[in-house]
């Protein structure tokens, strides 16, 4: 598997909020795992999507300087099961950013219900040329955005 | 990818503590795009191999009567990225275990050095149904790396 869990992202205010979804399908390779005969999202797989929104959101906020790795974390709560075939949108709400990261709160939900919720958490900055080649990862975010089709197709 | 966070157990005292190993390895699928120059553990996933640890250390402190579902996870830092090649000692330490649910502190190091600590995992504790106890049974002492013989006993050496 790539370990992407963000597959769109639907709006975006910078510095301010990001929403974004991911598909929970069956064929998950960690489903098998997770729990044997008892197929959920894990939580924390959960918290990654978070996390990657949340970075995506600091990447275009930052002028695709930066991305951001989770730090800290205060609270997430899992109130239900994420299961198989349902869509998981996730919310992401900048509380504040300084010189050295952000701090954040978020939820889950599939439909109208709640089903994660993080009461903050903070990201610190990196550097993207640290970790990515900030082209392509800047082409990824317009693709996830849907402003742009991907790579070899761009033209 | 799988989903097992540690691979061994090494240490383990009932209703107190469980302490296992999880070794990184740059063939972990997670590193797939994560990230494409520099390859760095998931913070999301090094909770995983803690809160694992410590559901493992749940059912195994109750008799396989429970198994541990995450409910909530407060209070992580974490204090330096986690690389492969790094060996991570995972720690959980029990606060409190009960019918409802259960409570562990948990932490993670490479070389005696703590990258991070979890200061309360809170688990709900499901009773497992009598036709699964068997097979639930299986699947603890399958990812105990040998810690724990088929009948479940630990292996004394």
């Amino acid at each position: 598997m790539r370990f992407l869990m963000v597959d769109r992202i639907l709006e975006f205010e910078k510095g301010k909020s990001a929403t974004g979804c991911k598909d929970v399908t069956m064929s998950e390779d960690f489903l098998a795992d997770h729990f044997p005969r008892f197929p959920v999202m894990p939580g924390v797989m959960q918290l990654e999507a978070i996390v990657q929104l949340a970075s995506w959101l600091v990447f275009v906020s930052s002028e695709f300087k930066s991305k951001g790795t989770l730090a800290e974390l205060g609270a997430i709560k899992f109130r239900d099961f994420v299961k198989p075939g349902e869509q998981m949108t996730m919310e992401v709400t900048f509380q504040s950013m300084d010189s050295e990261g952000v701090t954040f709160k978020a939820q889950v939900r599939v439909g109208d219900r709640v089903k994660t919720i993080l009461t903050s958490a903070r990201l610190r900055y990196i550097p993207i040329e640290t970790i990515d080649d900030p082209q392509e990862a800047q082409d990824y975010f317009h693709y996830l955005t849907g402003d742009k089709p991907f790579g070899v197709y761009a033209s | 990818m799988r989903f097992h966070l540690f691979d061994k157990v090494i240490r383990f005292v009932p209703g107190k503590s469980g302490v296992g190993v999880k070794n990184v390895t740059l063939g972990e699928d997670f590193f797939n795009r994560h990230y494409g120059l520099t390859p760095l553990m998931p913070e999301p996933l090094i909770i995983e191999a803690m809160a694992q640890m410590g559901g493992w250390t749940i059912a195994l402190s109750t008799g396989w009567q429970y198994v541990a579902i995450l409910l909530r996870i407060d209070k992580v830092k974490f204090y330096r990225p986690v690389r492969p090649g790094d060996q991570l000692i995972l720690k959980a330490d029990v606060l409190s275990i009960n019918e409802s649910g259960s409570l562990i502190e948990g932490r993670a190091e490479v070389n005696g050095e703590v990258v991070a600590h979890a200061e309360r995992i809170m688990y709900g504790n499901s009773p497992v149904p009598d036709h699964l106890r068997a097979f639930i049974k299986k699947s603890y002492i399958y990812v105990s790396g040998g810690f724990l013989d088929r009948e479940g006993n630990v292996i004394t050496r």
